[in-house]
Parts: C-alpha cells; structure tokens; sequence
C-alpha cells in the first residue's frame, strides 16, 4: 500500500532540498552548458593549429640510391616542403634507420639499382618508403612522399600512353551510388556515438542526486526522523526516487541538447566545406525525439540502481565507492554500441543498459520496429522495479540504516564464506551474464570447430559464469546447485518424463510449425543443428557433445544457480515458472523458446521435488539423446512416420504415461524438505 | 499510556559478539507523566528510545504505545508519538517553516490546519527571527529548536525526548522545560532520558534508573532518594550505581 500524497510530498521536499543545493545546480544546468562548447572549441583549436603545422612544414626526405633514379629525384626536388638528402652511392637501406628512429630524418626513399632499365622497359618498378610510424612527423611525410611518388607515376604513365585514347589505362570502371536517404547514413554512424553518450550521461546524472537523498540524509542525521514519521518505507523510497529520475532526466536531456547544438553548430561552421565531400550532419527532428526513448528506461534503471546504492552505504565517501563500479558497467555496456554488425533482437532487449545503448542506434538508423521499444521499456522496467524492491529492503534493515554498518569483516567473510544462498537477484546476474556472454563472445566462438565451439559455448558462457557468481556471491553450493544424491526412483522414473515430455512437446511443435511465424526460425534453427551434427561426426561423439554436455551445464546454471534464487523470493511455483521461460528464452528462436519454456518447468518441478540436480541432468541428457537419435533417422519409421513427428498411437500412449509417471515421481520421496527447512537460517544475497 | 515489559535487545559486535544493550527492562508511564530515564553513556536509554519509536525492533519482550504494540501496529505507533532523537539533524537547505511543514504533511495534517500549527510553533518556540531562513546558516541551539518543534506538529499524545537539553544554553532549554511541563499538564505522556540529574530531580514524576542495560531502581524522586538515604538525586544514583549487582564486571561509564 502506498499513498499518494505522502510519496508526493517526499518527492516535492526531495526536489527543493535539491534544488535549493548550488552543487546540484551546477552537476544539472551548468555542466551540461558549458562543458560541449568548451571543450570542442579547446579541441577544435589545438587539432587545427597542430594539423596545419604538420601539413605546411618541411620534412627532410633522404633519397638511398638517387642516382638510379634521376628523373624521380628531380620531380621530388621541384617541391620546395622537402629537404633532401641524397645518401652516399653505395650506402644501403637500413643505413638511414638511425636518423629515422631519432626523428632526424622524416622518411627515406630507397631506389633499387635497375631502376631505369625498368622504367624504359615499360615495366613496373618499385621503390621503398621507409618511415617511421611511431612519430605523428613521419606519418605526415610519408603521406607526402607517397603523393609523389604517384604523382611521378602518373607523368610516367602519361608518356607511355602517348598516342592511346582516353581512358585506356581503366577498362573498366565502376560507379558506386548510395540509395540511403542522407539522414539514414549520418543517423547510422552517428546514432552509435550518441548511444554512447546517452548511457553515460543517464548514469552520470543519477550519481549525485542518489548519494545526496539516501547517504547524504543517513549523514546529515535526518534518517532516523523520517522513519520515525508515519511515511511507510516504501513510499519513502518511491518519493526520493521520483526525485532522482526527474533531475536525472533533466540533467540528461539537457546534456544532449547542448551536446547537439554544439556539434551542429560545429560542423555546420567548421566542417561546412566537407559537406560536398558526403559528411552531412542530419537527422530529422523525429528522429532526435526518438533518441529520447531510450532514455527513459535508462534513466528509471540507473536511479534505481544507485539509490539502491546508496541507501547501502553509510556515508558519502562510501557511496561514491559503491557508484564507481556502477559507472564503469555503464562504459563498458556504452561502447557496445560502436560494435559493428549486432543486430536488434529480444533477447538482446533483455539485456540491461545494452538494450537501450543499441535501441538508440536502431531508432537513429530508423531500422525498428515498436515491438523491439516495448521489449526494451518492459525489461528495463522490471529490473528498475527489482533495484527498488532492494532499496526498500535496504529500507527496512535497521544495521544498515542507523548502526552504520560494520566495517567489511575479512575474517568473518572467510569463515561464513560458502554459507549464503541465491535470490532473486543473484538469479538475474546470472541469466542476464549468460545472456550477454552469449551476444557478445558468442559470435567471435563461431569459427571454431565443431566440438571446440560446443566445449566452448556450454563450459565458458553457461557454467563458467554461474560458478563464478557463486563464488563472489559466497553461496553454499551444495545447496545453491542442489549436489544431493537423488531417489533412485526419481532417477528410474527420468528418463520415462522425459520420453513422454518430448513426444507431448514435439507434437505440440508439430501442430505449431504451421503458423508462419514459428516456421521459417525452427526451420534455420534445425539446419544449424543438423550441420553441426555433421561436423561432429558419429553418433557417440554427437550424443555426448550435445546431450551430455548440455545437460550437465544448463541444468547447473538453470536448475542450480537460477531456480534456487528465483525460488527462494519469489515462491515455489512463480520460481518454476519464471526459470522455466528463463530456460526458454534463452533458446531465442521463437518455437524452440515455447517447447523448451515448457520442458524447463518440468525440470524445475524435478529439481525441486528431488532435492538433486543429477534428476533434472539425467532427464535433460535423455531428452536431448532422444531428440538427436531421432533426428538421426534411427527410429523405427511406424514410430516416426510424419516427417519425424511421432504418430498417434505413440502420442497417446505418452499422454497416458506421463500424468502416472509424475504422479509416481512426486509420491516418491525427495530431499527437499531439507532444503525449506534451512531456508530461514541463512543470509539472502538478493 | 507506555508500557515496556521485559525488553531485550541484542546487536551482534564483530569483536564482542552478542550484547546486549537492554536486557530485560520493564516500566510504565501513564498519562500526564513525566518519565524520566536516568544512566549514564551507553546504559541503554536511547536503544529503548528507539524501539519505543519503532526504528528498532525488540529481540524479545512487549513494548506498546497507547496500547499499540511497537513490533505488530508500528504506523500507529508512529502517528501517536512525537520523537526527538540525541543526534537529530535538520535538512539544511530547508527552513525552519518548511521543516514544519514537511513533517505536519507527512503525518496527515490538512494544509490549512497545518498553517497555524506551523505559527503557532514557531511563536511557542521564539523563532520568529529566522523562520524563513535555510536551516544550514543557524546555530546549534536555533537548530534544536527546530527539531524539538518538528517533532511536535502533530501535537502528539507521546512525546519522546532523548537528552534534548544536551549542548544547549539555559535559556533555550528553559524554552524546552516550560514546554514539558505544560504537556503535562495537558496530559500527555513524556518520556524524557538525560544524564543530567538536576534537570531529572525538577521535571520528572517518576525516575527509572538504567546502567547495563538494566533497570536498578524507578520510583518518585523523593522515593529514591529515601530509598538510598541520599540528600539529592545525584547521590542516590551513585549509590545505587556503586551497588549495582554486577559492579565489577563492566565498567560502562
């Protein structure tokens, strides 16, 4: 329950208390104004003056070997920018290094003996530019000496064209024309810079307002009156993030504003004669309110996350500590954005911060489409909403918000280390690591061969990650990852779930594929499967490499790492559930995500009623064995008649076996009463 | 109107391990009382004070305010008392009227009732002066006042007060002082904690006398004094001090 009137009355205070503080001010109107304009002017003036000096200056050009060449050494010497020297006959290449390497000479021009007899020939000769690319000076003269050279190349040319038509020399030439509409390209190249710039800003212009309302308060004494007003803690939370979003927007759309004005204004004057070179600066006024799209769900994510923050230290000092990591995640996740060749797609959507960062280059480029705005605005919400859910623990916890906390305990961690379990939100680093190991190393894996990629995909972007998080999250693994010996009739009782689950599942997918949507996707998701098939070989080699390993490594990142923390806050079966599409999702192509969604929550159930990971593994290895054994055609045909889907009789037969089976699996005796029993004792780490 | 029984509360200490900093205090304060909570550093006044006001939560033991219990109905408790805590502070960017105000619209007051209660506090309070100036640019003693006065703008039935008068001039604690008796006199509740005996032996009814977190003695003053055969309070709270069961493990003072 949360009044209104009181979260607005937090709010209005927040915003005066704020507003009324001259480093706000300053951080919100002042920065924001200022620092575009003078930085492009300091910029643009250093990079002219220093630009202009290097290309107007004089460079001395050493000629090794002059005399084979004196026709080429007198084109060089009608140039008065050069200073040449000729090296003495004789000498050889390397001999002129020493003065490149001390920057006394700027680049040497090595000409072979021979060099005449080529060029009466009519042949082509070639001449040696030694330079030195660690120095900006020697860059600039190799420039003007490879001018040069083609330009001698080209007096050359035009005498042994003598008597030729026009054009002989090109046969054939090709005329490239760009079809984007000129706001496409610009909005294309652009949108990843102000992608960039956009996750920054959101993130910076949270920082300050957060660590003022929760730290500042916590310092300044006040916490402790507020809480003992009758404002419930959640409406104190809602009311002083309500303040931080809003200054957080202001300070970042006014960021934006000032950074395009500045940068039109740039190019306009600056750059106006690269204009009929192609470089335009446009982007429709549409397109500049889109950009704003982004922005909110950003914003509402990062006030969350360092409100959250900051309520969690006790003072200012330690806030920024906290904020620090915060911000360069925000970085990182920023650059993403200038990757080349990611495309939008939903599961990249549920990436936090990334979404948004690549959402802005799709709006720019104007290649969208609302569904993908919606992904974006509704996972961003939902962890916005987890960030705060903390925050109002935070809130609740009287150590953290009046005793000052204690100091980090070495000792204590080391001793208690192992003993914490998963919750909701280690579940969702977990998943989301996972998600984005996926898009982001995912991609560069794919030249591997095929049981390297496997190897690769399964051990380093599923088990890896959700290990590690165990490990820096001090989590129990054996029960985090429920390593307990199983039933053996839960284990007896696996591999009939998972026969009959499949032939239900797949006949489900059979009725499915139908329907256009899911069916060009399951068709390409099925080729990749069967060439990777191929690439591994025989049947032995396919089954562990793809029903083994798999098993084994998703079960441990879903079953183990995911499901125990979405279980322990969220409840038995909304944590089935929600681990179950979890599961799904992460499958990505539209079809497989449904069956696979609904597969995983059986596994779920399993895992949580057996108490044992080696139940949910086995029953997952004995799907994926069937699925591959089947699709290597060594089923009996009147099992398989329909294209490879199961035929009636057997269907029906699955139908009635699984509710028994279940039923059977679920009268049998599991160690999970163990595990509800412990859940109280120990520390969440959500 | 106050009713604390058997209360205990135990923090966790990295180098101490468990303490605890009240271990089974029990007392009652009616209406129209001034109560007094009389120990010295760290005998356990403001922990009790603080759970009185709900910021902490009991480890075991029943505390309610007006019949509320502090742990299961902690809104109502909220809204019955008015709690000024030892190291209270005030938003410094705010003004004493806003401060005020902020507090009255937080606990429900209409915005036209809430305008009088805001004069008339800053009249009972003497601070005419500088009610209209941010709270960053007055002096500590302007600054209590503040806080005493935000405290009270709900005009509630249960005052908690945890050493108001400390690093204060006499003058504005005898602002303070005039503005207790006149709530009891109104009969409301005063719960009051201070280690300065004087202040104790003119304003409080009934006196609990805390060290370790545990109750030593609680009577009238003129009880206690009988009591020890002391010729003032100050005396008669070294003497049960000295006599305190555990004397000689803990030295707290």
């Amino acid at each position: 329950m949360i009044r209104l009137p009181n979260v607005l009355t937090i709010f209005r205070k927040e915003m005066i208390d704020l507003l009324r503080d001259r480093r706000t001010i300053f951080g919100m109107v002042v920065v924001p104004i200022l620092i575009y304009p003078l930085l492009l002017i300091m910029f643009s003036q250093v990079l002219a003056s220093q630009t202009e000096r290097l290309m107007t200056r004089k460079y001395s050009l050493v000629v090794v070997g002059a005399l084979n060449a004196p026709g080429l050494v007198e084109h060089l010497k009608t140039d008065d920018s050069w200073e040449i020297t000729e090296a003495a006959p004789g000498s050889d290449a390397a001999s002129s290094d020493t003065p490149l390497l001390e920057g006394a000479a700027h680049v040497v021009l090595v000409v072979p003996a021979g060099f005449l007899e080529t060029m009466q020939a009519e042949k082509s000769a070639t001449v040696e530019l030694r330079f030195n690319k660690a120095k900006d000076e020697s860059n600039f003269a190799l420039h003007r000496a490879r001018e040069a050279v083609e330009d001698y190349s080209a007096q050359v040319l035009r005498i042994r064209l003598q008597g030729k038509p026009d054009g002989f020399e090109r046969p054939v030439v090709a005329d490239e024309n760009d079809i984007a509409p000129p706001e496409r390209t610009s909005g294309f190249h652009l949108g990843r810079l102000l992608a960039m710039l956009l996750v920054l800003m959101s993130a910076v212009s949270a920082f300050y307002p957060a660590i003022d309302m929760a730290s500042g308060e916590k310092e300044r004494g006040t916490m402790e009156t507020l809480l003992v007003s009758p404002a419930l803690r959640s409406e104190i939370v809602f009311g002083k993030y309500l303040a931080v979003a809003t200054i957080a927007a202001f300070t970042a759309v006014l960021h934006l504003t000032s950074m395009g004005v500045t940068f039109s204004y740039f190019f306009k004057n600056t750059l106006g004669a690269a204009k009929g070179a192609g470089l335009t600066f446009s982007i429709r006024p549409s397109s500049a309110l889109l950009v704003l799209l982004p922005l909110i769900p950003l914003n509402l994510l990062f006030s969350a996350l360092c409100l959250g923050l900051s309520a969690f230290a006790r003072s200012y000092k330690e806030a920024m500590v906290y904020l620090t990591p915060v911000m360069i995640v925000a970085n990182v996740a920023s650059f993403s954005a200038l990757v080349p060749g990611i495309e939008f797609n939903y599961a990249l959507a549920l990436i936090p911060i990334q979404n948004c960062a690549m959402l802005t280059v799709a709006l720019l480029s104007g290649d969208w489409k609302w569904g993908h705005v919606l992904a974006t605005f509704a996972s961003s919400s939902v962890y916005a909403l987890v960030a705060l859910r903390w925050t109002w623990s935070i809130f609740q916890r009287e150590d953290v918000l009046l005793r000052g906390g204690a100091d980090f305990d070495w000792k204590r961690w080391l001793k208690t280390w192992g003993s914490a379990r998963p919750g909701l939100g280690t579940a969702l680093v977990a998943v989301i690591a996972m998600m984005a190991l996926t898009l982001t190393v995912g991609p560069t894996l794919q030249g591997m061969k095929a049981h390297r990629l496997m190897l690769a995909h399964q051990l380093l972007i599923i088990a890896l990650p959700a290990g590690i998080i165990a490990m820096l999250a001090s989590l129990n693994f054996r029960s985090t990852f429920r390593i307990r010996a199983a039933n053996p009739v839960h284990l007896a009782l696996a591999p009939v779930i998972a026969v009959c689950a499949l032939v239900l599942l797949t006949t489900l997918a059979a009725w499915l594929v139908d329907f256009a949507f899911f069916k060009k996707s399951a068709l390409e998701h099925g080729e990749k499967l069967i060439e990777t098939q191929k690439a591994l070989g025989g049947l032995p080699t396919i089954l562990v490499f793809m029903a083994l390993l798999p098993a084994v490594c998703e079960e441990f990142l879903f079953r183990g790492i995911v499901l125990s923390g979405l279980r322990r806050d969220l409840g038995r079966w909304a944590g089935i559930a929600a681990c179950g599409a979890f599961f799904g999702v992460a499958h990505q192509v539209p079809l497989v995500v449904l069956i696979v969604s609904l597969f995983g929550m059986i596994l779920g159930w399993m895992a949580l009623h057996s108490g044992s990971l080696l139940v949910s593994v086995v029953t997952h290895a004995i799907w994926n064995a069937s699925l591959l054994i089947a699709q290597a055609g060594k089923v009996p045909r009147w099992l398989l008649p329909d294209k490879g889907f199961p035929a009636w009789p057997v269907v029906t037969v699955a139908a009635l076996v699984l509710p028994a089976a279940i039923w059977a699996f679920h009268r049998a005796r599991g160690s999970d009463e163990e595990e509800l029993a412990g859940d109280g004792g120990a520390t969440s780490i959500s | 109107m106050i009713s604390v029984h058997e209360l205990r509360k135990v923090f966790h200490d990295r180098k101490r391990g468990e303490v605890a900093a009240v271990d089974g205090l029990t007392f009652d304060a009616p209406a129209g009382t001034v109560f007094g909570l009389l120990g010295p550093n760290g005998a356990g006044k403001t922990t009790t004070l603080r759970i009185l006001s709900t910021v902490f939560r009991p480890t075991s033991g029943r505390v309610t305010v007006m019949g509320h219990d502090v742990v299961r109905e902690p809104h109502l408790v909220r809204k019955a008392i008015g709690f000024l805590s030892g190291d209270t502070g005030v938003y410094e960017r705010l003004t004493p009227r806003e401060m005020i105000g902020y507090f009255g619209a937080l606990y429900g007051i209409p915005p036209a009732l809430l305008k009088d209660r805001q004069d008339s506090l800053i009249r009972e309070f003497e601070m005419e002066s500088y009610a209209d100036t941010t709270c960053g640019k007055l002096s500590t003693g302007m600054k209590k006042k503040v806080s005493i006065a935000r405290a009270l703008v709900h005009d509630p039935k249960v005052i908690i007060l945890d050493e108001p008068t400390s690093g204060l001039d006499i003058l504005i604690s005898r602002v303070l002082v005039d503005y207790v008796k006149r709530a009891k006199e109104a009969g409301k509740c005063v719960i009051y904690s201070t280690h300065v005996m004087a202040e104790a032996e003119k304003l409080c009814d009934r006196v609990a006398i805390i060290a370790d977190g545990r109750k030593l003695a609680e009577g009238t003053v003129a009880e206690l004094k009988e009591q020890t055969g002391s010729p003032d309070l100050e005396d008669a709270f070294f003497r049960l001090f000295d006599a305190r069961p555990d004397a000689g493990k803990a030295a707290t003072a």
